[in-house]
């Protein structure tokens, strides 16, 4: 009979020892081992996110930012009390026919009251005779959608472009004539690019001037969908790039000229632009 | 031998076992945790909310600051400027242009009467805060046409430039300090960013009674009334 010395048993029993323990490890143990290790790094990670520190960081981070907007609302009230056209200056809660009638008035007190405030602190302006606001259009979308910019901005802002100044005065009167359109009521103005020339007290400073409107009103007649647009021949919107209007909504001083309002030679309303005929302006409205 | 391969085997699943139990243990402690975890990190996340809904505010009330910001640059530093000009230049123009948000180039045209001052006002000028290099140009004899100091009048051909004086230009780069920026806003820009927050409801009109932007924002609306119109704010005239 085949007999085993005991040295075999031995080996034999290391060698089963040995294949019982790296079976568990290799396919349980050390995987779960590696779980273990990732769940402890996770575990730690997490302990840092939820500990009390973190915890107040997280308030205080949404606290703040109530605060940043609270204060924000609060600055703001202020601006478009003092610094948006006074309350019923202008609205544009009309009828969009009326709303091109309503602008054109207001336009006329918006170029005063920028003439009035440019000669203040004892300057004179030089250049140009007159500061001149771009002219409303008289299609009512266009009004509505260029010269307001709604409903791409949110709400209705008319921003002019005002051009180069020029305001002759001392040392301390130009000064005090940059600042001062940081207090213009009714309007928010930004001035750039200052350069003084001249000598003694004979100075004259040459400016740019940004005007910005936000126009407070509760809200635009036909709103900012497309259905808002009132039908209109001629003066097709997105067509209008011809003739003096070039889609932004803005159009040339008829008769008048300079004198804004409702008196400044307004084209009749609803037509087409007198040097605008064209066959697609006259195709119906586009908007 | 039989009986130790026996234990080996007994004293592995053993192991095996506790490993596992840690296992589930570290799991259920995870879990746990997540769950604190994601609402602490909603909480933080909720302030983002609560700014991006406010975009519209926000950008308008931080454009204006902005603006009336730069409506002082200029004269703060022309002021600022006055007292690093020597006394013996004769200044006829000072102009400033941006060069981005960190540079600014200050460029000074006047007359002065000898090349010791034309030496002398260089370094001057380079005292100026955040001044880092100035160049010049132009000694020499004052150009025919050219209307020299002293208020002489061009349109009045009796009188000339004072002989002896040059008419020189001065170059400032501002690279640092409170001069460097000399950068507007420009409003359209900023406000159609504005327009990707919050905006009202499209199509026709509120209706009654509805709420300004502001008090949609998740913030607290300010106390003293919400307002009533698209920008927020209440009319106080």
């Amino acid at each position: 009979m085949f007999r085993l010395s005991a040295l075999t048993y031995v080996i034999v029993g290391v060698v089963l020892m040995a294949m019982i323990f790296g079976g568990f490890w290799f396919l349980k143990i050390r995987r779960e081992k590696e779980e273990i290790g990732y769940y402890a790094k996770k575990s730690a990670e997490l302990d840092v996110i939820n500990s009390q520190d973190s915890q107040n960081r997280a308030v205080e981070r949404v606290r703040n930012a109530m605060q940043q907007v609270r204060d924000a609302e609060v600055a703001w009230k202020q601006v478009t009390s003092w610094r948006t056209p006074a309350a019923g200056t202008f609205n544009m809660t009309p009828n969009r026919w009326q709303l091109v009638v309503n602008t054109r008035r207001w336009h006329g007190r918006a170029e005063a009251d920028l003439n009035r405030w440019v000669r203040r602190n004892g300057v004179t302006m030089t250049s140009p005779a007159r500061l001149l606001v771009p002219y409303p259009t008289d299609q009512p979308n266009d009004l509505v959608q260029f010269y307001f910019n709604y409903p791409a901005l949110p709400f209705p802002v008319a921003i002019w472009d005002m051009g180069t100044i020029t305001v002759q005065g001392t040392w301390d009167q130009i000064m005090q004539n940059v600042r001062s359109w940081s207090t213009i009521p009714g309007y928010i103005a930004s001035v750039r690019g200052l350069s003084i020339t001249g000598t003694g007290s004979r100075l004259q400073g040459t400016y740019g001037l940004t005007v910005v409107v936000y126009v407070n009103t509760p809200y635009v007649s036909g709103g900012p969908g497309e259905n808002g647009g009132v039908p209109q021949l001629g003066g097709a919107t997105q067509g209008n790039v011809g003739g003096n209007q070039q889609g932004s909504g803005t159009m040339e001083r008829g008769g008048g000229g300079g004198g804004g309002g409702a008196a400044g030679g307004p084209t009749p309303i609803g037509g087409p632009p007198a040097n605008e005929p064209t066959a697609a302006g006259m195709g119906g409205r586009a908007n | 031998m039989a009986v130790l391969v026996v234990l080996t085997l007994a004293g592995t699943m053993l192991y095996a076992s506790q490993v596992s139990k840690t296992l589930a243990g570290y799991k259920e402690e995870v879990a746990a945790k997540e769950i604190i975890a994601k609402q602490i990190v909603d909480t933080a996340a909720s302030a983002d909310t609560i700014l991006a809904n406010s975009k519209i505010v926000l950008t308008n009330f931080e454009l204006v600051k902005q603006i009336d910001n730069s409506n002082g640059k200029y004269p703060r530093l022309y002021n600022t400027l006055k007292g690093y000009i020597p006394s013996f230049i004769r200044v006829r123009s000072i102009s400033a242009a941006s060069g981005g948000p960190e540079n600014s180039v200050v460029t000074i045209q006047g007359y002065l009467k000898t090349f010791q001052q034309y030496s002398d006002v260089m370094i001057a000028l380079l005292r100026f805060p955040g001044c880092s290099a100035v160049g010049r140009s132009g000694f020499g004899p004052i150009a025919s046409g050219d209307a020299g100091p002293f208020g002489y009048d061009p349109a009045n051909p009796e009188r000339g430039p004072i002989p002896g004086w040059s008419s020189v230009t001065l170059t400032m780069s501002i690279t640092s300090g409170p001069f460097a920026n000399l950068q507007a806003p420009e409003p359209r820009a900023t406000l159609a960013g504005a327009g990707t927050g919050a905006a009202p409801p499209a199509g026709g009109q509120p209706a009654a009674g509805q709420p300004p932007i502001s008090a949609t924002t998740g913030g607290a609306p300010p106390s003293s009334g919400g307002g009533n119109t698209l920008l927020g704010g209440l009319k106080g005239r």
